[in-house]
């Protein structure tokens, strides 16, 4: 539960990282594949995905596409050009903050 | 995703069904809920071998907590909607109560210093009440003949008493042409935009989601 806290602020940063391997994704393949990744460490609650996503797009960093599966229609996202650049700025943003945490709890790892 | 079955008739009515009495109506979430709903009792289903009462019960009770009805502050307490849409537009809400506060208190600020040239006839102010007025009664009268709901169209809804707002900046310049009067008659101006917005985006969001309607 405590480590779902320290991933809440993340969850932006997450969503365009996998759009930016995918081609396109779907709401509930999107918790799948963060489930998978993390082998169960992280579940993406649905409540916190949706408005995430529509954030994302309304952002015009997502794009949405619709298809047909089975009965149903399904939404699909996938990155805009602005996304894409986003998506680099959000990761270098990310692996400085990673570096910032590792000298500050384990120092002697940072400095190896 | 590996392996997976699909529902039945029957089965896919009982989630829609589950959906509506849940409440969650808006267009922005209704078709794309429903997908994740059913993918998630396939998956169980498929994998898992679940009857679908008992992958229907597992994912109930995940989506019950995202889908309770329940009311925000930042939009206002008489109005309730699944916590999944007050998520959603809560940011929208905080900016518009950051913009309006800054607003305020910027014209009641600013017009202590433009008391020289800032001050309006009562006739400019009459009009400008009567055009603010007309113009939200018009813009909520629009959004009930949509009869679509979307989480824009909710807080939209949620912005109706603002309407007070240039009918007391009316009253209150009635007297004489004052500061306070003046703020809350440009915070009515904004609201109008502000409800002009959402009406669009609420339009804009129908549109996008007519297809999976």
């Amino acid at each position: 539960m405590g480590t779902q806290k320290l991933y809440k602020g993340s969850l932006q940063t997450i969503i365009l990282k996998l759009m930016a391997e995918h081609d396109k994704m779907y709401g509930y393949e999107i918790t799948q594949k963060v489930k998978a990744l993390t082998a169960g460490e992280l579940k993406i609650t649905e409540g916190a995905l949706y408005p995430a996503l529509h954030k994302l797009e309304a952002a015009g960093l997502l794009e949405v596409s619709v298809e047909k599966t089975g009965n149903r229609f399904r939404k699909y996202y996938q990155l805009t050009e602005e996304g894409t650049q986003e998506t680099v700025h959000k990761l270098a943003e990310m692996k400085a903050f990673l570096q910032t945490m590792q000298q500050l709890v384990s120092p002697k790892l940072s400095t190896e | 995703m590996g392996k997976t079955v699909e529902l039945t008739v029957e089965q896919e009515a009982v989630i829609k069904n589950y959906l509506r009495l849940k409440g969650l109506d808006y267009v922005d979430f209704t078709a794309e809920i429903y997908d994740h709903i059913l993918s998630d009792i396939e998956q169980l289903v498929a994998a898992k071998e679940m009857s679908f009462q008992d992958a229907f019960y597992q994912v109930q009770k995940k989506w019950n907590h995202h889908l309770a009805y329940s009311e925000s502050v930042f939009i206002g307490l008489a109005f309730s909607a699944p916590k999944l849409v007050l998520k959603k537009i809560r940011s929208v809400a905080i900016k518009n109560y950051i913009l309006v506060f800054a607003l305020y208190f910027g014209v009641l600020i600013g017009s202590f210093r433009m008391d020289s040239f800032f001050s309006p006839s009562l006739y400019v102010v009459d009009s400008i009440v009567i055009l603010t007025v007309l113009g939200m009664l018009y813009l909520q009268y629009q959004l009930k003949k949509t009869h679509l709901k979307t989480s824009y169209g909710f807080l939209m809804k949620a912005q109706k008493l603002a309407i007070l707002v240039p009918v007391f900046a009316g009253i209150i310049l009635k007297t004489g042409i004052n500061t306070i009067g003046v703020s809350l008659l440009v915070l009515g101006l904004y609201s109008v935009f502000f409800q002009g917005y959402l009406y669009r985006k609420h339009q804009q969001t129908i549109v996008k989601n007519t297809k999976i309607l």
